[in-house]
């Protein structure tokens, strides 16, 4: 035992061979260009364990620190804005202001964790971790009915589900993925038999995409913008037509996906720990139920 | 004999005495054009020629007008019940197409666009966005009215309409109290319940205007923001130990009771139409 430990610690790995291995098995032209860049930390380090979550909270880093692991690969950033597009420098004037910046800042540094963002190589790996890890969250594999093309892509998300009306169908799924905070569109009563599942920020060109699809009257998404694809929506329902819509949250909806990348990072990094923190829904509704007319 | 009002008795009369009217005819014949010239000469700020926002999304200047409906959002919803009531002009404060440009060239061969385009074609109605102005007058259209029908305006502090000290409350009353006010069924919330609360202050769509407020209250209100920078910035700010809270409302419901204050000031300027308030109301409802 003693000797494999010995052995283990001079196998000892670092960062940047862990971001070489992803590389290799991405299956994907890799983008250099890209979301995907180290936030924080020194890509020299040896790895102690990687964390995979939505976002490098906070809390996420806490429990990763606890767990003794400090290679954070996440879905968002962990000063928020940055890598977003918009001004860089502006933005980090008044980050260098900020007491939360700086007390994140300091944790990160005082732990020597290092957070990488991974976003869009892993959104161009086929199949869609994202959309695998949120059709298995919800149990909706077994009803899974590509339209044609390839299968598990972001495009693709298309499910035959049992017959149910909108209301029932977004009380299933509020249980199933133990939600605080689910939004609707949509009469409670209409029927829904066929859903568009996507996850992250939706655009309008996305919601016309998926109303092309034959016979869908369901589409359930991560984030709206409230002046883009909800009122879109809402317009849709007011012309008579009978679809829902409902709303998971970015971090509801992307999360599994942050799952199904601890497993695909466990397959080829078998000398590290690696383990899914979620992050957690962030926000809570004082109106548990209700607004259903 | 029916189930009329006297008051809705009196209405109709007034209204089939007013076709004979030959003053009411000819006032009648007053247009979208002309309206918005009395907006712009009543506004009290400069009027912004180069505002892509600001400008008529259906119909045009030369629409005559037969009413003015003043709204949140420009939905179909609200256009149907608009044409339905006779008030053919509306005064939007967000976009029509589904975008802050209203960009129509990325629509052209979507059905749902053609359709409320033809709509509002079909019902000879105008739309007219006011965003920019109705924002830029002094004390802003939109936070006026907010503030009235939130019961807010003693409550103001400094140098605006967005920060408030209130009768000390917890975050969970607040949020319940900001729910009812203002009808809105999508409030949602990050911090303790029990958390005081007593300094208020309103951020923005954006992080940048959420990490300049949110230091400075208890409870931060914000109406639409994006969850993967402000709805986290929240998040660690409490993880690191601060006793904040933050309510986050629909864009609706942040800013259409500054329409119904449009509706109030449009009023006594356009007293030749009739003139009303049309909630866009909140889309989304919880399970």
């Amino acid at each position: 035992m003693l000797e494999l430990r010995a052995s283990g610690l001079e196998m000892a790995i670092i960062v940047q061979q862990v971001i070489d291995r992803i590389q290799q098995q991405i299956g994907a032209a890799w983008k250099s260009q890209s979301a995907d860049v180290f936030h924080a930390g020194n890509r020299d380090s040896e790895v102690t364990g990687i964390v995979t979550s939505f976002a490098p909270s906070l809390d996420v880093l806490r429990r990763a620190v606890a767990a003794r692991m400090n290679l954070i690969v996440s879905r968002e950033a962990p000063f928020w804005a940055a890598g977003r597009g918009g001004d860089r420098s502006a933005a980090q004037e008044s980050m260098n202001h900020d007491s939360t910046y700086r007390f994140k800042r300091d944790f990160i540094q005082s732990n020597h964790l290092i957070v990488w963002r991974f976003f869009d190589n892993w959104n161009a790996r086929k199949p869609d971790g994202q959309l695998v890890g949120l059709a298995r969250a919800l149990g909706w594999e077994k009803h899974y009915k590509p339209s044609g093309g390839e299968p598990w892509t972001r495009e693709n998300g298309y499910f035959s589900l049992p017959h149910a009306t909108l209301l029932e169908t977004a009380a299933s799924i509020k249980r199933t993925l133990k939600m605080k905070s689910i939004r609707i569109i949509g009469d409670p009563g209409t029927r829904v038999t066929k859903a568009a599942l996507s996850h992250g920020m939706y655009q309008v060109t996305d919601l016309e995409k998926h109303l092309e699809e034959p016979g869908v009257d369901l589409v359930v998404i991560g984030e709206p913008v409230e002046w883009e694809a909800s009122p879109y929506f809402a317009d849709l329902v007011a012309s008579g037509q009978k679809k829902g819509l409902i709303v998971l949250g970015q971090e509801v909806s992307e999360e599994p996906g942050s799952g199904e990348m601890a497993n695909w990072l466990r397959s080829f990094n078998q000398d590290v720990p690696v383990e899914w923190i979620p992050t957690g829904e962030p926000a809570w509704m004082p109106n548990q139920r209700g607004g259903a007319e | 004999m029916t189930g009329l009002s006297r008051r809705d008795f009196g209405r109709i009369a007034g209204a089939v005495a007013a076709v004979g009217t030959p003053l009411r005819a000819q006032k009648s014949k007053l247009t979208a054009g002309e309206i918005l010239e009395r907006i712009k000469k009543n506004l009290g700020v400069p009027w912004n020629q180069s505002s892509y926002r600001d400008t008529f999304k259906a119909g045009g200047p030369d629409t005559v007008v037969t009413g003015i409906s003043s709204t949140f959002m420009s939905s179909l919803s609200v256009l149907q019940r608009s044409a339905q009531a006779g008030l053919n002009l509306v005064v939007t404060h967000e976009p029509t197409y589904w975008s802050d440009r209203d960009s129509i060239d990325v629509l052209q061969n979507d059905p749902l666009y053609k359709l409320k385009r033809d709509y509002a074609r079909e019902h000879n109605l105008a739309v007219l966005r006011l965003h920019d102005h109705w924002h830029a007058r002094v004390p802003d259209g939109i936070f006026t009215g907010w503030n009235k029908r939130l019961g807010w305006v003693q409550y103001t502090t400094g140098d605006g309409l967005k920060r408030w000290t209130l009768p000390p409350t917890t975050l969970g009353e607040l949020a319940k109290y900001v729910a009812r006010t203002l009808e809105t069924r999508s409030v949602r919330v990050i911090g303790d319940p029990s958390l005081p609360v007593v300094t208020v202050g309103r951020g923005s769509h954006a992080l940048s205007g959420n990490m300049e407020v949110l230091p400075q209250v208890d409870c931060l209100l914000v109406s639409e923001a994006r969850e993967s920078d402000s709805y986290e910035y929240v998040r660690d700010t409490i993880a690191a130990g601060a006793r904040k809270g933050a309510i986050f409302i629909s864009h609706e419901a942040g800013e259409e009771a500054g329409m119904d204050e449009f509706a109030l000031w449009i009023k006594p300027i356009v007293p030749e139409v009739p003139v009303r308030f049309v909630p866009t109301r909140d889309d989304f409802w919880t399970a």
